[in-house]
């Protein structure tokens, strides 16, 4: 007999339980604080290295006699002029020098270098600055004049409808994140949970306890909590971060706030933990088909939700094309799609809703689906059955 | 048979691919007794089980539950294929079971420490399953399946993997449950534990019923012969004692003793007074034939049966 009140009970408990069992805050802070500090240490290794030494390099400048050599930096100031290619060359073999370099022409020059050096592009604009001149000099022409005929034009570009500003852009990014992060961050608990469950034989005793769609509900729930969580608790931890680097560089608290659409956001968020909710139902669905989740031929599909993702920033370079329409309103990345073409593109609200709607009429298919296949395969627990044979035991 | 059976199953059949798992099979279980099924590895008790709690759905036939409330909270189960969660704490899993039951979880926490206590384990029960001993997880699996104290109580193969004393603990409780009023369902192929506990028991092969009844009924049935252990003071010759009239077989044990397998036309008397005369008899035993013997026996008669139709 159907119980309403009773199954949802029971669906809160199962949803308590897988929260409870996988959602540690410590363990999220402690992650956390790692990744600041691997993050510090990163950019302090990073600037040490990309620090230039205080000691110049040592180049030697070999040019054609009787070119103007007039240069501006330091490093080529203090540069060894020599005229032999070949000896220079040696001593660059040799490591008594660090560069060598040869001056073609007055717009030609070579620079060899045993590798890459960061050091090259100051020698490259000392050069052309040089050049710059020596042509102003030849010439006879004024600097304003040189200026105009070297500068490239501009193309002003002016929109008829409201360009989006950078407060809703950057709002639309936020939450593709979140979703991506959402997603990923449940869908190893959705394993755990599901495959890893019947692996331990515990799935038979509890679903002779639970109905097996009351048991999907609660999984789907508590799994797609565990990832809201994690992503609000980042969310927060990054606006209070944020908010500590403004105030530190002196822009100020509010700035923040500034970058934030929160009309748009409430409404982002709403698409962000219905997306999570559906790609948790299908990530159960599959799950629930896996047998064995190191040998699995089904993992394929579990790469499948980076497609919200890549769909996401796709629509946030061109949002209103027909295609991106269609997306917008598909499930599987409806939930990216939407607010990215809602920041940039043309949208009705009927679009909205209707892309809302069919969201939510996924969710419902998607775990009736999980539950219909977890039903059909629950006692599998030796060769993963196919896709042909759970739809043909489905069907029967 | 009761009036009122807590549970009633009629023509059930199962069948995977080619293989009829449970075929035909119809039984009823009377309120507050222990009902053994009773079969080889592949009879079928498992499924017939599974299907009782809905985890596999029925070809076909009836299974009804005559109990006032929602069955899946007022049924325990103990699953043949065990498993809890090996990394957390014990009592938190007790307590989860209980409330997946219909418990409250203050009322599941008490019930789980309760029998924590009973089991010697309240020490334990904040440490994860996996620190357990193989017998003591057996315990916290038994008592996740019973912690509701349900009405009705299935228990698919429970003393697999027990040593014997753990083995005659939990007929103990097994016993105690059935007093406090709750119906028993047991499958097992440990025939002689079976015999100890069952009032009822159903023999399955092949997935269907071999014999319904309780063991003496199943006695009467299949006893076709009578068995004497005696010791003569001066050893008859064997072929003299199977020329006897009505003995069927003899056996000669190591420590002296001679197993008499007679016919049930020929009476006790009738047979004692012959093997008298053969020698002075310094003792006699006479045995039962056990559960095993009978289970044998209705097999092979099953399968000669279904051999000479064919």
């Amino acid at each position: 007999m159907n119980n309403p009140k009773e199954d949802l009970k029971l669906t809160w408990i199962v949803a308590r339980w897988e929260f409870t069992r996988f959602y540690k805050i410590r363990n999220e802070l402690i992650g956390m604080a790692v990744m600041i500090v691997v993050g510090v240490i990163s950019y302090l290794v990073t600037t040490t290295a990309m620090k230039q030494p205080d000691e110049l390099p040592r180049i030697a400048v070999i040019k054609p006699a009787g070119l103007v050599w007039n240069p501006g930096t330091d490093m080529l100031r203090k540069a060894s002029l020599m005229t032999d290619t070949l000896t220079a060359c040696k001593q660059l073999s040799q490591e008594q020098l660090e560069g060598v370099l040869v001056i073609l022409s007055g717009d030609r020059w070579k620079i060899i270098t045993p590798a890459p050096r960061k050091w090259i592009s100051e020698i490259e604009s000392d050069l052309k600055k040089q050049h710059n001149a020596w042509v102003i000099n030849a010439t006879g022409i004024t600097t304003e004049l040189y200026e105009q005929v070297t500068t490239q034009g501009t193309l002003e570009r002016v929109y008829l409808r409201e360009t989006p500003d950078r407060a809703g852009k950057i709002t639309a990014m936020v939450f593709i994140i979140f979703i991506l992060m959402g997603i990923f961050l449940s869908f190893a608990y959705q394993f755990t949970a599901i495959s890893g469950e019947k692996q331990q034989r515990i799935t038979e005793q509890i679903i002779s306890a639970v109905k097996p769609g009351i048991w999907m509900d609660g999984k789907i729930l508590g799994i797609s909590l565990t990832g809201i969580t994690s992503i609000t608790v980042y969310g927060i931890l990054t606006v209070l971060g944020f908010s500590l680097f403004m105030q530190l560089t002196g822009k100020g608290f509010a700035a923040v706030f500034g970058m934030i659409h929160l009309p748009s956001a409430f409404l982002f968020l709403l698409f962000a933990l219905l997306s999570i909710v559906m790609w948790n139902a299908f990530l159960a669905a599959i799950s629930s088909m896996i047998t064995d989740p190191n040998n699995s031929s089904k993992n394929g599909l579990l790469m499948l939700p980076l497609l919200p993702a890549m769909t996401g920033f796709l629509a946030l370079g061109d949002p209103d094309t027909g295609f991106m329409q269609f997306l917008s309103l598909f499930p599987l990345t409806s939930g990216s799609v939407m607010p990215a073409r809602m920041v940039l593109g043309n949208v009705q609200t009927w679009e909205v809703i209707t892309s809302l709607l069919i969201l939510l009429a996924a969710i419902w298919l998607m775990r009736k689906a999980a539950t219909l296949i977890f039903r059909t395969t629950v006692l599998i627990t030796g060769k993963e059955p196919s896709f042909a044979e759970v739809w043909r035991w489905a069907r029967s | 048979m009761s009036d009122n059976p807590i549970l009633q199953v009629e023509d059930l059949r199962k069948q995977f691919s080619r293989t009829k798992a449970v075929d035909g099979l119809s039984f009823s279980i009377n309120r507050g007794e222990i009902f053994a099924l009773l079969g080889p590895n592949g009879a079928g008790k498992s499924t017939t089980l599974r299907m009782l709690l809905d985890i596999i759905r029925p070809d076909s036939g009836t299974i009804r539950f005559n109990l006032d409330g929602n069955v899946r909270t007022l049924v325990g189960y103990l699953p043949e294929d065990r498993g809890l969660y090996p990394d957390l704490p014990i009592l938190r899993t007790l307590t989860y079971f209980g409330q997946l039951r219909g418990m409250t979880t203050a009322d599941a926490r008490r019930s789980a420490i309760d029998w924590l206590k009973r089991a010697e384990l309240t020490d334990r029960a904040n440490d994860k399953l996996l620190t357990l001993s193989k017998g003591n997880q057996q315990k916290i699996q038994f008592i996740s399946a019973i912690i509701h104290q349900p009405r009705f109580a299935i228990l698919d193969e429970p003393f697999s993997g027990l040593d014997p004393i753990n083995q005659e603990k939990f007929i103990d409780t097994i016993r105690e449950l059935k007093q406090q009023g709750t119906t028993i369902l047991l499958s097992s192929h440990q025939m002689a534990l079976v015999e100890k506990l069952a009032d009822r028991i159903l023999l399955m092969n092949q997935g269907k019923s071999l014999f319904c009844g309780t063991l003496p009924e199943i006695r009467q049935r299949s006893a076709t012969e009578g068995k004497l252990m005696v010791r003569f003071a001066e050893q008859p010759d064997q072929s003299i004692l199977e020329a006897t009239d009505g003995v069927t077989r003899t056996i000669m044990t190591e420590d002296g003793e001679t197993i008499i397998e007679f016919d049930r036309m020929t009476s006790l008397n009738q047979m004692m007074s012959r093997l008298a005369s053969l020698s002075a008899i310094v003792s006699v035993r006479s045995s039962r034939t056990d559960l095993h013997d009978i289970y044998l026996q209705l097999t092979l008669a099953a399968t000669n049966t279904k051999h000479t139709s064919q």
